[in-house]
């Protein structure tokens, strides 16, 4: 492994009895970024995770985790780790104060505890009041401000804003902005598109337990899928542009305006465009929903 | 490790206090009503010559001296209800939490599997102790105003000594179902059932000739009272009890330490997956 993966998967297998949740899963996470996991329900992203904790045991493959072998060494990796389950559950008749005092004990008392009002009250989280008295929405504040309190290395977050209202997803983006400034990594999964577009470095897209993707979210933005929309000054048959690689004609109307899809780099089609008379040439680009939804309806994926 | 076991005893804390209330009555009251029995000896030997098999049944020929007394009415149901709050403590040891969901958080901080198993076991085997010795604290407390009920206090613990080597077992064995089964109330049933049965069998051996073989293998026929009194504990059955208990609790964390941990709720039964795989 070289030193600047925090994380680094190979050939990554697990199943549970007949299921096989991953299909030798490759990733490799580097220090100090934040990597989107995408993927929808059941597509492996909580049991590659998992994985990474040692909460459960893969069947083959390998992990790297801060340089060591979570199996061999699972103390030692989850100290510099901070996760957040997918679904939270603790004990609810403790008050969120009490749950952050449990956790603390358990890191060695590590925290500050002052770092830990701070998140709570950006958070807006009430510290006093027992957890099965919080909303679902609270409930995950209360995963968040644990993950973070103790400044860890490394965040594994499985939908982290899942639950939370805008105002605080944007406040928890903000955080894990704040925490990578700080020098952590963060990976965390998730099937809002949106976040991912604005925090991620990368993007891995996982598709029934194979990674089907991995780039830097720009990149992926740059050569995905885009719409062109063509107005021509006259009625024109451009045959010659729906027969470059990765052009495809979605639409056509009175032989004045085209609609195109296209994949890739644009220069070969407005070379092409260069030889008929153009009157209006407008570009739409993909979002990441777009493309994420391709890939599961097998556009991109095939 | 601390920690863990603290928080444990926090969330047993219910069942300490209502349990520990309705054991003290429960022994305060045996306590209480053997002045009446003492002072109705010549009543109890005609109920004695009267029902021959139900008094062998219960030994109640000696249940004129304070021993006596505590073995038929305290000590032969007292097992049965302890035992039940032991495989139920065995049983949720770790696996309540994870059907609850909340053992995977636990787990993804740095505290190893180990810790959290032998500090959970360690816990819950104080709540066994700490229940027996309210038991024992509430018959002592019987004691000061009670006119013939007397037992001195370091004799009186041998019984509930030898009652714990018992309990263990059942607390460990129900952990161990716990460990195999996918429902901590399937191992909690199933536990809960064998102290039933060791129970009706360890009873009812005394009059059916056809128990006396199974009774051999029942815990409870190894129960201690009137004899640890008279004669001092038989250490070779407490050592074989820790023993069997030890060996069962080892059993239960290496099963814990390569088992998948669920995100929640009850597993499914397939064989097939207790096999262990690292």
């Amino acid at each position: 492994m070289t030193s600047d993966h925090v994380i680094k998967t190979q050939r990554l297998t697990k199943s549970y009895g007949k299921v096989q949740a991953l299909f030798g899963v490759d990733l490799e996470v580097k220090k100090g970024e934040v990597f989107g996991f995408l993927g929808p329900n059941g597509a492996g992203k909580t049991t590659a995770i998992r994985c990474m904790l040692d909460l459960i045991r893969p069947q083959g493959g390998t992990i790297q985790v801060l340089g060591m072998n979570p199996q061999a060494e699972p103390e030692a990796v989850k100290a510099r780790v901070g996760y957040l389950p997918g679904e939270l559950h603790v004990d609810e008749n403790m008050t969120a104060r009490q749950v952050f005092r449990f956790f603390n004990r358990l890191r060695g008392n590590r925290s500050d505890w002052g770092f830990i009002e701070e998140l709570s009250e950006r958070l807006k989280l009430e510290l006093k009041t027992p957890i099965k008295n919080f909303s679902k929405g609270n409930k995950q504040k209360v995963g968040i401000v644990q993950a973070l309190m103790h400044k860890p290395e490394l965040l594994l977050l499985d939908e982290p804003t899942g639950s939370l209202d805008p105002l605080m997803q944007q406040e928890v983006l903000r955080m894990l902005a704040e925490a990578q400034g700080n020098g952590a990594t963060v990976f965390f999964s998730s099937h809002i598109i949106s976040e991912v577009q604005a925090i991620a470095d990368r993007v891995a897209i996982i598709r029934e337990g194979v990674i089907v993707e991995v780039a830097v979210t720009a990149d992926l933005l740059n050569r995905s899928l885009r719409k062109v929309r063509i107005r021509f000054q006259q009625p024109t048959e451009a045959e010659a542009l729906y027969k470059l690689p990765g052009v495809e004609l979605l639409a056509k109307d009175d032989g004045l305006g085209i609609l195109l899809q296209v994949e890739g780099e644009m220069d070969t089609l407005i070379k092409t465009l260069a030889q008929y008379p153009v009157n209006d040439f407008e570009t739409v680009r993909a979002s990441l929903e777009e493309i994420f939804l391709a890939y599961y309806t097998g556009e991109e994926g095939n | 490790m601390f920690t863990v076991i603290r928080y444990s005893l926090r969330n047993s804390r219910g069942a300490v206090i209502g349990w520990g209330i309705g054991l003290a009555a429960l022994a305060i009251m045996m306590g209480s009503l053997f002045d009446m029995v003492a002072s109705s000896g010549d009543l109890m030997s005609a109920y004695v010559e009267a029902l021959p098999e139900f008094a062998e049944l219960f030994d109640m020929a000696s249940m004129n001296t304070p021993i006596g007394w505590l073995d038929v009415e305290y000590f032969s149901f007292l097992p049965l209800m302890i035992g039940l709050v032991a495989t139920g403590a065995g049983a949720s040891l770790l696996a309540r939490d994870e059907e609850g969901g909340t053992l995977d958080l636990i787990l993804a901080h740095p505290v190893s599997r180990t810790a959290l198993f032998w500090g959970r076991f360690l816990a819950s085997t104080l709540v066994i102790i700490i229940l027996l010795l309210i038991s024992w604290a509430a018959l002592l407390l019987s004691m000061t105003w009670s006119e013939n009920f007397t037992i001195p206090a370091d004799e009186l613990l041998l019984p509930f000594t030898s009652l714990f080597g018992i309990l263990m077992v059942f607390m460990t064995l129900a952990m161990l179902f716990s460990m195999l089964l996918p429902a901590r109330r399937m191992a909690s049933m199933l536990a809960g059932m064998l102290v039933a049965v060791s129970f009706f069998v360890t009873l009812l051996s005394g009059v059916v000739d056809e128990l006396e073989r199974a009774a051999d293998f029942s815990p409870l026929t190894y129960l201690e009272t009137t004899a640890a009194i008279e004669n001092g504990l038989n250490m070779t059955w407490l050592g074989i009890f820790t023993i069997i208990s030890l060996g069962l609790a080892i059993i239960s964390w290496q099963l814990f330490q390569r088992r998948d941990v669920r995100v929640g709720g009850e597993g499914t039964m397939r064989l097939k997956d207790l096999v262990t795989r690292k």
